[in-house]
């Protein structure tokens, strides 16, 4: 069972090293990719705000944590969370 | 004097600041590898994946999903029971209304909406009885909801009866469904039973072909027009 861990009370700091660590970045509101673009949700096609993210495992999916995002991700990557 | 720090509080708040960031980075660097051991999934807000997955163990979702192979219907589904567990949560509700209109326009806001209501429920059940194995069940669901502006119709309460019955009946007329779902709740309820009293008309005098069922409970009011089978 994947453990849920809330970033809702961590710096933002923290989560722009976090998004680092995991070789994204962020300009401060948003994700952006390893070149420095926009990261877009793959399921809304929408920019990722840093302060409403979902970064899942498996090949580091991430996604604006919206209901729409987070069901089409487990219908295709199944129950995996 | 030289040595002297001339802004020695911001030396200070530097250090505190990057003590506090170095302390977490190694915190943070245990929690990377339990998140690359697909221990753990970072996300600003739990409840949103746990409502998500708790859709996911509901019965009706386990009913329907053997009915439907379909993705996008699939996802719509459980969008629909997502709706309903957030129905008082007005501004939640609205964001994904958008989010659902963004991605699959109206048609698909209105197949969540057919299972935010509950009406499909009861559509499932008429149709168990009208069919005789799985497959049948499979393609008559699936017409229905890809054909869904054709097949269903959500009343308001502003619609004004008359014209509403007339324009249905020329989608049935033009279009002949299996299945035709007026839908109604709340204060809608009333003008649902005024267009249904105009249908069952035109189902008497055999215009339409079609047999007829209503489903009443307090808040919902659904009618059936199921197409006779020559």
């Amino acid at each position: 069972m994947t453990e849920l861990i809330s970033l809702k009370n961590m710096p933002k700091e923290l989560k722009i090293m976090l998004l680092k660590e995991l070789g994204y970045d962020s300009d401060g509101t948003l994700v952006l990719d390893r070149n420095g673009e926009k990261h877009l949700d793959k399921y809304t096609n929408e920019p990722i705000r840093i302060d409403n993210m979902a970064i899942l495992p498996g090949s580091t999916i991430i996604l604006d944590n919206n209901p729409l995002s987070i069901s089409s991700f487990l219908e295709e990557y199944g129950d995996v969370l | 004097m030289s040595s002297e720090n001339p802004n020695p509080i911001a030396d200070v708040a530097e250090g505190v600041t990057k003590g506090v960031l170095s302390f977490s980075k190694e915190q943070l660097s245990g929690l990377i590898e339990k998140f690359l051991n697909k221990e753990l999934a970072f996300v600003e807000d739990p409840e949103t994946i746990n409502i998500a997955k708790e859709q996911r163990k509901t019965s009706e979702w386990y009913l329907f999903k053997q009915y439907i192979d379909e993705h996008d219907l699939r996802i719509l589904f459980q969008l629909g029971l997502t709706l309903r567990k957030l129905e008082r949560q007005k501004e939640r509700v609205n964001s994904l209304r958008r989010n659902i209109i963004k991605k699959y326009e109206t048609k698909g806001l209105h197949i969540a909406q057919l299972i935010q209501n509950g009406f499909f429920n009861r559509y499932l059940a008429s149709a168990l009885e009208r069919t005789r194995t799985p497959e049948q069940l499979k393609l008559e669901i699936k017409n229905l909801l890809d054909d869904i502006e054709n097949t269903v119709f959500f009343a308001q309460e502003s619609d004004n009866a008359d014209l509403v019955a007339q324009a249905i009946i020329i989608k049935i007329l033009a279009n002949s469904p299996k299945t035709f779902i007026i839908c109604s709740s709340g204060y809608a309820k009333n003008r649902c039973h005024e267009i249904e009293d105009i249908m069952k008309d035109w189902v008497r005098t055999g215009t339409l072909k079609y047999e007829y069922e209503v489903y009443v409970s307090k808040y919902k009011e659904v009618f059936f027009l199921n197409k006779l089978e020559v």
